[in-house]
């Protein structure tokens, strides 16, 4: 382990010490005097400025940056993971070098010992809670990384877990069917594959990163009338959530440097108040700064920064190492400047006027571009790509020919027209004309033969059952009765109304209703198994899925059984009719339990009657 | 581009013609009149369609994405395009299922930048229509994520086997997304999955709409994308989606051949007692049974929940076909023939007679010329010929209520089918042969 390396160091002016720790894999810069009040902690993300004290977990460093040789002032600016900078000024450039040189040997080590044992126990900065927090907008964010396929999804039980807990009918669906009745987990999921890659996607998907200040809207009320005063004063009602508090900090580093350094004096709660009424959230939400606008001679100090935090100074500093893309890069175009031609130059290239537009205008544009670079796949890419990208987007598509989509024409032969053309069409082949006739008179003497053939003719027929007066009421009550069950069906299914039975059978209808779920649920699984085509499958699973579709038909019957042993009685014909009654609820259920097993028994002694014949065959041979 | 207008000046230049501007009162003040003539109008204009046959999937799975982020509560449509969309995605549910039978919806929400499962891929609209309803209650929040809605779209249709068609509907109200990743992604998956997304834009045209709907349709954008200009448009845009998608030829021939599938057509059973349903486990009097495995369903179509079988009606079937051979249009009639015909033959009211200047035109027809054009002219401009169409095959004439009925809810010419009763073939056989036509070229 390394002695702590340290060096005097600047921060955003304020003089100090910063140390690297490797045994705490930390970087730390503390200020020389220690601040009056240090007993308020704050929230503060991935290293931020607390009681003064910088932390950054040297894991967390994503790129080191100096000041150039030439330039007068020896910097360094570490950037996060997170996306926070922090620039420190060390007096001479020796210093600077040696403090890029540990920074850099450390960071790489910490990195690879964390990958080579993930398990070795890493000393989180105690200042630095939450770093890695869940909805960190500003994090790079992936989607999906889990598997939809269907052998994932069966193999992700955690997945599989909270779709359970999500899910009150299914989970007793699973305790009946998996607990209960011994179905293997694997079969019950075979069958629910779309709701689980559902609640996957449910689960796998984030937020996309947005301009947390334009969702944060002041309302105004008007207490007059409730207080019973004269004139009513107003009130400005902000809510803010600690998530929406969180993004603030890291789309606006400056708000989050304010609130540190001025938060110990002020409550938490004058200090929003006073942010959003001041001149710096105008300014931050590229709105237009008033004259009106009343001073704060806390919030306007932070006016001349821009919301990274930093002073024009340091801004200047930056752009002098920032590579520029070609395309908007002024100084190389200088050739092809319009204003040599005698244009005026663009509103954001003029140096005098629009000074709050033209800060309005760069605010909204960093910070559209912050938010864009914090999405996957748009930063990493190299200035050659973008480049490409930009020319891709100066082709007018407007302009470009419309691409023809071919669609496959059917060639129907419409067998009706054919039919008709006698009486209409002049255009259709006489031959195909000829044909269709001669096959429809075919088919209409068919007909016709067939009838007289079996009963005699159609006349005979009518004639002969000239039905009796007692006949046709009866038909006909038969009908009404009919239309009238129908009817108080549809009724019962609009009402939601399940049935009209008696009120004794409640605990019994309980008991089936959740029998006939699993019974059902059996079924499904005893058919999909048959029908897979699986023979792995259909070996395995199903000599026990017909164990168990045969156990739901004992089961039914036995719910049967003790209603009427519950309400016995002393006649055996009002029981016999009772249990009539009752097993009808369930009777279909039972015949397609019956079925299915029929069905399974069936095609095993076919299995066998051909195995035996295949064995017979082979003795002979 | 024609720039000039019929006064002789720039077209901008002329004075704006308001739609309240083009209803005049007549002479007694009322307005009966004018409205008759815009109805007239609109069902002309309805009358041409595209009658070519098409390959189109008819076994749909198709997910309607809803916009229902704080743009949405925008009060440009009335009440709000919030409450507008959620009317409009209602009648949508209906109609698909009308015309789809055999297919499957499912609905998904955008709200706070994430992707809300509305209701699960179904047959059943009763359930969508409950969804939606419940959705009423709620309030537009936060942005909408079409990334996130894509993705859990493209995750509802992986299962839908090669036979059916995989689409998204998207209603869309802003002008932005919020998206956790790269878009482009998202689309390059969705093209390789051969899902087809559509997009009804309620505010402007945006650029990623456009391209998702270009790259996902072979090319295609402007069918796919449209932009409302009020809400009889935004109807008609996302109605259209009722009718489905026409296979393109790269598609089909990357899938050669066809599958055949099972369908089972359970029979109807009448109960005096209720019974167990195996759907929903409610106590119910008739139903349907499988002829698989014997289990009772209470409505149709649906997959069996035993067994998995297809469950249908044979006319939802002939409900399906009829976007595969659409009705051809009927021809308007000039006063020449006109006078074949004196009722429509489907409703038998009386045509409108020929107008009084027509007799002249056939005296005057070896004299002057220009009496003809001039009764030539006033017949186009008194609503085109003589208000009777005629079908080309079975050349009998109906009047303009009778052609929208028969092309919009029958989708079968009643002259033909009655040709087919003249003929002493039962129209079942007709049809089945119509059918069985068209099942042999879906093939």
């Amino acid at each position: 382990m390394q002695a702590p390396f340290s060096v005097p160091a600047l921060y955003s002016g304020k003089k100090g010490t910063i140390r690297v720790s490797s045994g705490r894999n930390v970087v730390e810069w503390s200020p020389s005097v220690a601040p009056i009040d240090s007993n308020k902690g704050s929230g503060g993300n991935g290293g931020g400025p607390v009681n003064g004290t910088v932390v950054i977990r040297l894991d967390d460093i994503a790129g080191l940056q100096a000041s150039p040789a030439t330039h007068a002032k020896a910097r360094l600016r570490i950037t996060t993971t997170s996306h926070t900078q922090f620039t420190f000024e060390v007096p001479t450039r020796a210093n600077l070098e040696a403090l890029k040189a540990v920074l850099a040997s450390n960071a790489a080590s910490s990195s690879s010992s964390a990958a080579q044992s993930p398990s070795a126990p890493l000393t989180p900065a105690p200042t630095t809670p939450g770093a890695a927090s869940k909805s960190d907008p500003t994090r790079k964010l992936a989607i999906p990384t889990r598997g939809l396929s269907d052998a994932d999804l069966l193999a992700d039980q955690a997945l599989q877990i909270s779709f359970l807990k999500s899910n009150g009918d299914l989970q007793q669906q699973f305790l009946d069917a998996v607990v209960g009745q011994q179905l293997p987990p694997d079969e019950f999921w075979r069958t629910r594959i779309p709701l689980l890659r559902m609640h996957s996607l449910v689960l796998a998907q984030r937020r996309g990163p947005y301009n947390v200040l334009a969702t944060v809207k002041p309302v105004t009320t008007t207490q007059s009338e409730a207080t019973g005063g004269g004139g009513g004063t107003a009130q400005v009602k902000v809510s803010l959530s600690p998530d929406k508090i969180r993004d603030i900090f890291l789309q606006y580093p400056v708000v989050r440097r304010a609130y540190d350094e001025n938060v110990p004096p002020l409550a938490e709660t004058t200090f929003w108040s006073r942010f959003f009424l001041s001149k710096l959230c105008r300014k931050l939400r590229g709105e237009k700064i008033g004259l009106n606008d009343a001073p704060d001679n806390v919030m306007d100090k932070y006016l001349d920064l821009d919301e990274d935090g930093m002073t024009a100074e340091q801004r200047e500093l930056e752009n002098e190492n920032a590579k520029i893309m070609r395309f908007v890069d002024v100084e190389a175009n200088e050739m092809d400047d319009s204003q040599r031609a005698g244009n005026r130059p663009d509103i954001t290239m003029r140096q005098t006027t629009h000074k709050d537009t033209l800060s309005i205008i760069r605010t909204i544009n960093k910070l559209s571009q912050k938010i864009v670079e914090s999405v996957e796949g748009e930063a990493q890419q190299p200035l050659e790509a973008q480049e490409q990208l930009k020319l891709r987007e100066l082709a007018l598509e407007d302009l470009e020919p419309v691409t023809e989509v071919s669609h496959v024409e059917l060639h129907l032969h419409r067998s009706t027209d054919s039919l008709y053309s006698s009486t209409a069409g002049k255009d259709v082949d006489a031959a195909a004309n000829d044909a269709n006739d001669s096959r429809a008179s075919k088919v209409l003497d068919s007909m016709i033969d067939s009838l007289s053939n079996s009963s005699g003719s159609i006349h005979e027929l009518l004639s002969s059952a000239v039905p009796s007066s007692s006949t046709i009421s009866r038909a006909q009550s038969q009908v009404f009765h009919l239309i009238h069950s129908r009817r108080r069906t549809e009724e019962n299914r609009h009402n939601g109304d399940d049935s009209d039975t008696p009120a004794s059978d409640a605990v019994t209808l309980r008991d089936m209703k959740l029998s006939h779920t699993t019974a059902i649920e059996f079924l499904h699984h005893f058919w999909s198994a048959l029908l897979s085509g699986e023979p792995s499958r259909s070996v395995s699973a199903l000599p026990l899925l017909v164990t168990s579709v045969e156990k739901s038909k004992t089961r039914l019957e036995a719910v049967v059984d003790r209603h009427v042993s519950s309400n016995a009685s002393q006649d055996p014909a009002k029981m016999a009719q009772e249990k009539k009654r009752v097993q009808g609820y369930v009777q279909i259920t039972l015949d397609a339990l019956q079925s299915a097993a029929k069905t399974y028994h069936d095609l095993v002694k076919e299995q066998q009657a051909a195995l035996t014949a295949a064995q017979s065959e082979n003795k002979y041979a | 581009m024609e720039l000039r207008s019929t006064a002789g000046g720039y077209i901008w230049e002329d004075s704006i013609q308001r739609s309240w501007d083009v209803v005049q009162e007549d002479a007694g003040g009322s307005l009966a009149g004018v409205v008759a003539e815009l109805v007239q109008a609109g069902k002309r204009k309805r009358l041409h369609y595209d009658a070519t046959p098409l390959q189109r999937g008819i076994i749909r799975h198709l997910i309607l994405v809803l916009d229902l982020s704080m743009s949405m509560s925008e009060k440009d449509l009335r009440p709000t395009r919030y409450q507008l969309s959620i009317s409009y995605a209602i009648q949508f549910v209906t109609d698909y299922f009308e015309q789809n039978p055999i297919s499957q919806l499912g609905i998904i929400g955008m709200r706070d930048g994430l992707a809300n499962l509305v209701s699960q891929l179904g047959g059943n609209p009763t359930e969508h229509i409950g969804a939606l309803q419940a959705l009423r209650k709620q309030e537009p929040s936060g942005d909408p994520s079409l990334q996130n809605a894509l993705e859990m779209a493209r995750g509802a249709l992986y299962h839908v086997p090669s036979h059916g068609t995989k689409e998204v509907v998207i209603i869309f109200g802003s002008l932005l997304s919020c998206d956790p990743g790269d878009i482009h992604k998202t689309v390059g998956t969705l093209k390789a999955e051969h899902v087809r997304v559509r997009i009804v834009g309620l505010a402007a045209e945006v650029a990623i709409c456009k391209e998702i709907c270009r790259r996902t349709n072979e090319g295609d954008s402007t069918s796919t994308y449209g932009v409302i200009l009020n809400e009889q448009h935004f109807k008609e845009l996302l109605l259209a989606s009722c009718t489905p998608p026409a296979s393109t030829k790269q598609k089909s021939s990357a899938s050669l051949g066809s599958d055949l599938m099972r369908m089972g057509f359970p029979s109807r059973i009448v109960e005096t007692s209720p019974s167990f349903c195996a759907c929903h486990s409610r106590l119910i009097k008739g139903g349907y049974v499988c002829p698989r495995c014997k289990v009772k369903v209470c409505s149709l179509p649906k997959e069996c929940p035993a067994c998995g079988l297809t469950l249908i009606l044979s006319t939802h079937l002939a409900r399906s076909y009829h976007h595969l051979m659409p009705l051809r249009n009927w021809d308007e009639v000039d006063w020449n023939d006109a006078k074949k015909a004196s009722s429509c033959f489907a409703c038998l009211l009386p045509f409108p007679t020929a107008p009084s200047s027509a007799p002249r035109f056939r005296v005057n027809v070896s004299g002057s010329t220009t009496n003809v054009t001039a009764t030539a002219a006033s017949a186009i401009a008194s609503g085109g010929a003589s208000g009777r169409f005629r079908c080309p095959s079975c050349k009998q004439m109906f009047c303009i209520d009778c052609d929208l009925f028969a092309h919009e809810v029958m989708h079968n010419c009643p002259g033909c089918e009655a040709a087919a009763g003249g003929r002493k073939l039962s129209n079942g056989q007709a049809a089945t042969e119509a059918s069985m036509a068209t099942a042999n070229a879906y093939a």
